[in-house]
């Protein structure tokens, strides 16, 4: 398999990383961590989007509750946007990995000239072999703090470098599905899902672990949402 | 000598350029953002309001993967923005810390400040910051800018940003004292213009002769930033912020730097 197939949009929801009373779990970024920067050892070209901005801000912030109004979570999020990236540094640090913040908004992907220029970037990270970061800069926009969910741009980053997508699910039990473009990729993916099954506890989806397909589904299939 | 009516002011831009936050080897000065922090805590502790704006991402950046050379392509400059602007943030994170100073991080784009329902967007979430007594510390969005769709340096973001939040004064601080009359390395008799009310036809020649005149941060884009501030209703200070106390010196009233008095606007 070349290099370019094994580019892997992971997606990492905030509640994977929460221990069973609902605070972040060290031990599990850990390992999170350690899988991920395995798989950029290996060859794999990674690329994580992350939520989690509002949850860390409102917990540097000391607030009890999570936020329910826009502005609040628009303020809370540019607080816990740093505090992530912290997070992130300081784990990967230990794997001698770097890095990088990208911020993306929804226009991006439908203006061919700043798809370009995101994907230079992106591209260029890849390069010199740093694991981009990316979140919706939700400071100036506000489609995935209403959608609630960072498919949208998960699909969408996806698309931009051709990259395979792997979600990693949280709350209850966790849970990971790959979808992507090429089945040449299962077998690799299948080395990393012992690891994800021994240490992280992960389960795949359905027994079929990849759904594959030229093109991403607009929206998850119903049995993936529901997890 | 208390000249300028500093006091009163309680909304606070502070711009801060590379050239004044790193040595001339590019790496980042600790020290320096270490006062920094320690000032503009005090001026929140005064009650003031205070919103950063901070370059140095690719400096920072290079320094994290031990690039010795200043970045050539664009690609190159973006990919050391992304890695350094979370590693800027983690410095100043540090040293606000202490001061018990919550900082938050906002990446705009010139696009982001034009479109209305973004700009509104953007306002909303600046003004909630300030009210919850956080320093915002704002930044290009280097990472996805284009050419054409970019402010291409934070002095006239900065201005920007003072408008958006309708902010009392916008404080630049760079390597040079002010606006001179003429070159200072060429002219022993230039000297500083303490006060600009408008723009003459002088006042673009002294910037023009200025040191650095057309560099990213040059004079000339401080005139551009200053015509923002002037026309939006804001007063801006340019200032050496060599040492980052100056900052308290300007909202003491002392006349340091030049100042360009805000237009009033006339009914």
């Amino acid at each position: 398999m070349n290099q370019d197939q094994k580019k892997i949009v992971v997606k990492v929801e905030i509640h994977v990383l929460l221990g069973e009373d609902g605070t972040f779990d060290r031990a599990r970024m850990e390992r999170l961590t350690m899988i991920l920067s395995n798989m950029v050892n290996s060859g794999a070209q990674i690329f994580i989007v992350s939520s989690g901005a509002i949850f860390l801000g409102a917990q540097k912030l000391g607030l009890g509750d999570q936020p329910e109004e826009l502005v609040e979570k628009q303020a809370i999020a540019a607080v816990g946007q740093a505090e992530l990236m912290k997070l992130y540094h300081s784990y990967f640090e230990g794997y001698n990995q770097t890095v990088a913040q990208v911020l993306l908004t929804g226009d991006i992907f439908s203006d061919p000239v700043r798809r370009e220029y995101a994907r230079n970037t992106l591209t260029h990270l890849s390069v010199l072999g740093v694991i981009p970061v990316i979140n919706e800069n939700d400071s100036v926009s506000t489609e995935d703090i209403e959608l609630n969910d960072n498919y949208y741009l998960v699909r969408n980053v996806a698309d931009l470098i051709g990259a395979h997508l792997l979600l990693i699910k949280g709350k209850g039990q966790h849970q990971y599905v790959l979808i992507t473009r090429d089945p040449g990729i299962l077998p690799f993916i299948t080395e990393e899902k012992r690891l994800m099954d021994d240490i992280l506890g992960l389960k795949a989806v359905t027994d079929h672990p990849g759904y594959t397909g030229k093109v991403f589904p607009d929206r998850l299939p119903r049995e993936i949402l529901q997890t | 000598m208390d000249t300028r009516k500093n006091r009163g002011k309680n909304r606070i831009v502070v711009k801060v350029g590379s050239s004044i936050l790193s040595f001339s080897n590019g790496k980042i000065n600790l020290q320096w953002i270490e006062q920094l922090a320690g000032v503009l805590s005090n001026v929140r502790h005064a009650g003031k309001q205070v919103v950063l704006v901070s370059s140095g991402a690719i400096a920072v950046g290079g320094g994290l993967l031990g690039i010795k050379k200043k970045p050539d392509t664009l690609p190159e400059k973006q990919a050391l923005a992304a890695i350094g602007q979370a590693e800027l943030m983690r410095i100043y994170q540090r040293f606000f810390e202490p001061h018990r100073q919550t900082v938050a991080q906002v990446l705009l784009t010139k696009d982001g400040l034009q479109e209305k329902s973004k700009r509104q967007n953007a306002y909303n979430t600046l003004k909630k910051l300030l009210g919850m007594g956080i320093i915002t510390i704002i930044n290009e969005n280097d990472t996805v800018s284009t050419f054409g769709i970019r402010f291409g340096n934070n002095d006239v973001l900065a201005a920007n940003v003072a408008a958006l939040i309708k902010a009392d004064l916008l404080i630049i601080l760079s390597d040079i004292d002010g606006l001179y009359t003429s070159d200072p390395r060429t002219d022993p008799e230039a000297t500083i213009i303490d006060t600009v009310t408008e723009f003459s036809a002088d006042i673009l020649l002294s910037a023009q002769g200025s040191r650095n005149a057309f560099g990213t941060g040059g004079m000339m884009v401080k005139l551009d930033a200053a015509r923002i501030c002037m026309e939006s209703g804001i007063d801006m200070i340019i200032a050496n912020g060599k040492n980052p106390e100056i900052i308290s010196d300007i909202l003491a009233g002392k006349t340091v730097g030049t100042l360009f008095t805000k237009y009033y606007l006339k009914d």
